[in-house]
Formats: C-alpha cells, sequence, structure tokens
C-alpha cells in the first residue's frame, strides 16, 4: 500500500510550520491585538484555545523575543508541554536525570551549520529527525500495518524527492499559510478540487479518560495499581493516584493530563512486557 | 490578614497543589510564583482554575478577567476571589 509519510514533513503541511510563522510575526510586535487572532484561526479545532486570553496564549506559545533565538523555537511549546510529565517519576528516576538537559543533548546532535539555517528549514529538520523515525514511521505506522499484515510504501521518502524538496524555496512548501503549496499545485487536475482545498485536520487519539471506560479498567487499573507502579520503579505512585482521581472524576483533563496518563500507562505495558526489573534497567 | 483571605487562600493553595503540583509540593510553591514561569499549567490548566472558582466561591469569572494578573499565583488568586461579590450560599 502507498502511503503519503513525508509529505508534510518534506513539503510544509504541518500546523507547526503555520504556528512558528505566526509566533514569529506575533512576537515582533508582542502587543497586537490582532495577531494573536492568527493562532485561533489555524487551530479552530481545539476549543479550550479560544478561550484563552491573548496573556494566556503569549505565556502557552512561548511570544517573546528571547524564544525567538531559540534553536529550538518552532517546539518549544511542545516540548515545554510534555516536559511536565517528568514531574511524575520516581524519585530515584528523577535523581539519575538530575543533570540531564534535554536541550543540550539534542543540540549537541544538531548539524554544525544548523543555527544559519531558515526558521523553516529548522523546524522541517527537528519534525524529520526526531518524530518521524520512531513516531510517525514505526509507531503510527510500520508496526499498526504490519500487524494486520499490510505492507506499506512512501514514495515521499524516497531519496530522490527529499533531496528535490530540500532544494525548494520556503515559498513554495508554505504560501503565506497555504499548506503543501506546490504539491497542491502539482496535484491540480489529477485530484478532486474539493480534496485540494480541504483544511488539513489531524487525528487525534480520544483523550486518556478512554481508559476508564469500564472495558478500559479491567486493565488501567492493574497497570496503574501501587504495586504494580513500585515494582517498575519508573513513576511514583501517589502522584499517579491523583492524576488518575483527577482524570475519573472527569474534570476537564487537558491535552497535558492525557499524554502523561498515557504516556505513563504506555511504559507500565512496556516495563510488564519486558521485564520485571525494567525501570532499574533503564 | 482576614480570616476569609486565610480561609480563601488555603483552599486554593490545596487545589493547586492537588490538581497542578499532583500533591507534590516540596515547600517550594510561593504565595507570588507565577504557575506559567513554573511551567505548572497548560491552556485547560486556567479552565480548571475558573471552574474551581466558580464551583467552590460561586463567583464568576468573566472572559476579561481570565488573564494572569488574576490567576497566575496562590496571591493574584486569592486578591482575585477576595475582591469579588459572592453570592449567598457560599460552601464553607
Amino acid at each position: 500500500m502507498l502511503t503519503g509519510e513525508g509529505a508534510d514533513e518534506i513539503l510544509g503541511g504541518y500546523d507547526i510550520f503555520k504556528e512558528t510563522k505566526i509566533r514569529r510575526f506575533w512576537a515582533a510586535h508582542p502587543d497586537s491585538k490582532m495577531r494573536p487572532h492568527l493562532l485561533r484561526r489555524i487551530y479552530e479545532y481545539l476549543p479550550n484555545l479560544h478561550e484563552q486570553s491573548d496573556a494566556y496564549l503569549k505565556a502557552s506559545f512561548n511570544i517573546s523575543a528571547a524564544s525567538v533565538d531559540s534553536a529550538f523555537f518552532s517546539h518549544l511549546p511542545r516540548w515545554s508541554m510534555t516536559s511536565r510529565l517528568k514531574q511524575f517519576f520516581s524519585d530515584d528516576v528523577r535523581e539519575a536525570t538530575r543533570n540531564h538537559r534535554d536541550f543540550e543533548a539534542i543540540t549537541e546532535r544538531l548539524p554544525s551549520s544548523f543555527p544559519n539555517w531558515h526558521w523553516f528549514a529548522k523546524a522541517q529538520y527537528l519534525e524529520f529527525a526526531y518524530l518521524l523515525p520512531g513516531y510517525i514511521l514505526s509507531s503510527q505506522g510500520d508496526r499498526v500495518a504490519m500487524a494486520h499484515g499490510v505492507e506499506t510504501r512512501s514514495p515521499f521518502l524516497d531519496y530522490r524527492v527529499v533531496e528535490f524538496a530540500s532544494r525548494l524555496p520556503v515559498s513554495l512548501k508554505m504560501k503565506v499559510l497555504q499548506e503543501k503549496y506546490l504539491l497542491k499545485r502539482s496535484a491540480s487536475g489529477l485530484v478532486p478540487r474539493s480534496i485540494l482545498n480541504r483544511k488539513k485536520q489531524p487525528y487525534g487519539a480520544p483523550g486518556g479518560c478512554i481508559f476508564f471506560t469500564n472495558a478500559g479498567r479491567s486493565w488501567s487499573d492493574d497497570l496503574l495499581s501501587e504495586t504494580a507502579l513500585r515494582k517498575a520503579g519508573i513513576f511514583n505512585p501517589e502522584r499517579v493516584r491523583r492524576l488518575v482521581s483527577k482524570c475519573r472524576e472527569g474534570h476537564v483533563a487537558g491535552a497535558g493530563d492525557s499524554m502523561a496518563l498515557t504516556g505513563i500507562l504506555s511504559t507500565q505495558l512496556l516495563a510488564q512486557h519486558c521485564s520485571s526489573n525494567f525501570g532499574r534497567r533503564l | 490578614m482576614s480570616t476569609q483571605w486565610l480561609f480563601v487562600k488555603e483552599k486554593l493553595r490545596s487545589f493547586v497543589v492537588e490538581n497542578f503540583l499532583f500533591g507534590q509540593e516540596d515547600g517550594l510553591l510561593g504565595d507570588d510564583d507565577s504557575f506559567i514561569d513554573r511551567g505548572m499549567i497548560d491552556s485547560t490548566g486556567v479552565l480548571e482554575l475558573v471552574q474551581f472558582l466558580e464551583e467552590t466561591f460561586r463567583v464568576e469569572v468573566t472572559d476579561e478577567e481570565m488573564v494572569p494578573e488574576n490567576l497566575d499565583s496562590i496571591f493574584n488568586l486569592t486578591r482575585f476571589v477576595c475582591g469579588k461579590p459572592t453570592e449567598p450560599g457560599m460552601s464553607q
């Protein structure tokens, strides 16, 4: 089966590219009342975001001159949200990772010319190098497909296509805020107009609360029990218990909490399957 | 410092510690510490806070009031709640 994997990375399809462009635009005039509306417009499908005041949007999207200078400007909001998950680590894991600096570890691995790249290329690189291989291609793609006997091929990842796309000017990838501009132009006449003009809509997994339906509980209760958490040694049982009860009570459960819960459950599942001493061997 | 002020502040602190720090306070959350700067709160967190204020203290929070000056530290929250007229039957 042919899949489109890689097209968003090499030809500029993801919302994160639009988001980065708008955040840069806003950061140039941080007091603007109009610029934040552009963020609300690209994230029409995120209702919580629409209830935020500009001040909160500015904080959660790292709108500041200092952030714009960061090599990781494009990914700062997502990475800072995800790093909140670390508060659930057990004391042992926190102690063992106390001196670990995530950003420095990635900085060391970047190509030496990276600081001089166009901001769009930087964002593309981070997507391509860190999200595509392990997450998009493996977790979301190949493993799921092969589990059902489907073998996929990704023509956009042909090295000649990637090399060609890498030489294209940014304006042909995203024109103003139109994603995959060149690809859509080239497909005009081949693909129905309704598809070409369709707004890109990411698919999302249901929030963490689905694990507490009757069907989900039989195994999530087990994996999240104090005994299981202590045995794996990765997470702090007391904090996980509070997170679980927050999700169970059905208070507004946000992306951060859902992500934490899903991350903890997946890790616990892995720990249970791999070893009885998983945490200490990490 | 009035009794009401202390009562409101303690209620707010226990909610914040329970919901955003998952019980782990380490005695480090100062009354003036910004939730944003400490990375404790995301866009949904603000809504959780507002829901808590409305349910617990029966105050009404308008869109214009959802700003860090009112919501972004224990102190700001306490000042905001104590400055609000409450409806009869505020929960104790």
